[in-house]
């Protein structure tokens, strides 16, 4: 097996912005600055020229020389869905069903689909929507840091890929705003972000439960869940959350509690929690 | 042994590897080709049409 060859991610979902150039189970680089005032909103680029410039600096100081990138953006710039197909729909079947789930505005909007698996009558797809000119503003964002965009994912997408319950929720408190994303067999099924209250610190476990409660339940109304009582949240934070905490929570949701634990061939002076979606993203199996 | 049962564990991970840059690349491509192919198709039936007309004189 030819050895890995080193990738450079850069997470560009929230209003900071993160770098991690390296292989699993090799040597990683990484940094992290927050973006330039203004430059940013819920998840969203605004100033694509001064986001640029600050990856470019941080690039520099990390002393990251790579220039293909594997990127991150915001789920808030796009929506998914996965969808339940019978027999074996062509490429119009998939079309039509996806236009039929997700609200489209053509002129606003583009879609992709990918077929995940197949299933006993049919085979499951994982479909996007986003924003064109939000993606675009990205795209802009990263050639003024003098990077050429390779791949492009929703956040959520590089999430699943750095937990190995088949479902699951994570809990990400190393972002602003906060983000509720729930897998359930090995997919992103649910987004959902939420500002953390400055309050909240003297009591965390009841503000947390609360967002979380409204996405499990939403979730489970649904058919088809492979989400059961012993799913777990798992929790990421750049300060971990106490264990009186974690168990007060686990009793207000109802769902076991967890500290996620890092992914595994990543080194110790990779702080994971903050560094998860560019290890997501370094975890891809397409480039 | 190890390493494969690390592999093992990896290959349970998320199964959704969709590239939104490369998707909209792939069907730029894809409309190129079909532009391509109904171009063919019409050079071919033109030579078709050659062939009889020289084959029946």
């Amino acid at each position: 097996m030819p050895p890995e060859t080193s990738r450079l991610a850069v997470d560009l979902s929230g209003s900071s912005i993160r770098v991690l150039e390296g292989t699993l189970g090799g040597p990683m680089r990484c940094g992290s600055a927050a973006a330039p005032d203004g430059a940013t909103s819920g998840g969203r680029i605004v100033d694509p020229v001064a986001v640029g410039q600050a990856i470019k600096q941080l690039l520099a100081r990390t002393e990251i020389t790579t220039t293909r990138a594997l990127v991150a953006a915001g789920d808030a710039v796009a929506t998914f869905r996965v969808l339940y197909l019978r027999g074996v729909p062509t490429d119009s079947d998939v079309g039509a069903a996806v236009a039929r789930e997700l609200a489209l505005d053509p002129e606003r909007l583009e879609t992709a689909w990918q077929q995940v698996f197949a299933t006993e009558d049919g085979c499951a797809v994982y479909a996007v929507a986003w924003d064109r000119a939000m993606v675009n503003t990205i795209t802009d964002t990263v050639k003024h840091a003098g990077l050429d965009a390779t791949v492009l994912e929703l956040k959520s997408a590089s999430l699943a890929r750095t937990v190995a319950d088949a479902s699951c929720v994570i809990l990400d408190l190393a972002s602003d705003p906060a983000e509720i994303v729930l897998v359930d067999r090995h997919m992103p099924r649910l987004w959902h972000g939420f500002q953390l209250d400055a309050s909240m610190a003297d009591d965390p476990a009841p503000a947390l439960a609360t967002p979380l409660r409204s996405v499990i339940r939403f979730y489970k109304r649904g058919r088809d869940s492979g989400f059961g009582p012993h799913s777990p949240v798992l929790v990421s934070g750049e300060q971990a959350l106490s264990a009186h905490v974690l168990a007060e929570l686990e009793e207000l949701v109802n769902q076991p509690v967890q500290a996620l634990a890092a992914p595994p061939r990543v080194p110790p002076n990779v702080r994971h929690s903050t560094y998860l979606t560019c290890l997501g993203l370094i975890m891809r199996r397409g480039s | 042994m190890k390493r494969r049962q690390i592999e093992r564990v990896e290959r349970r991970r998320s199964l959704v590897d969709l590239n939104l840059l490369g998707e909209a690349k792939a069907r730029a491509r894809t409309g190129a080709r079909g532009c391509a192919s109904l171009l063919g198709r019409v050079l071919i039936d033109a030579a078709l049409v050659v062939l009889l007309a020289a084959g029946l004189s």
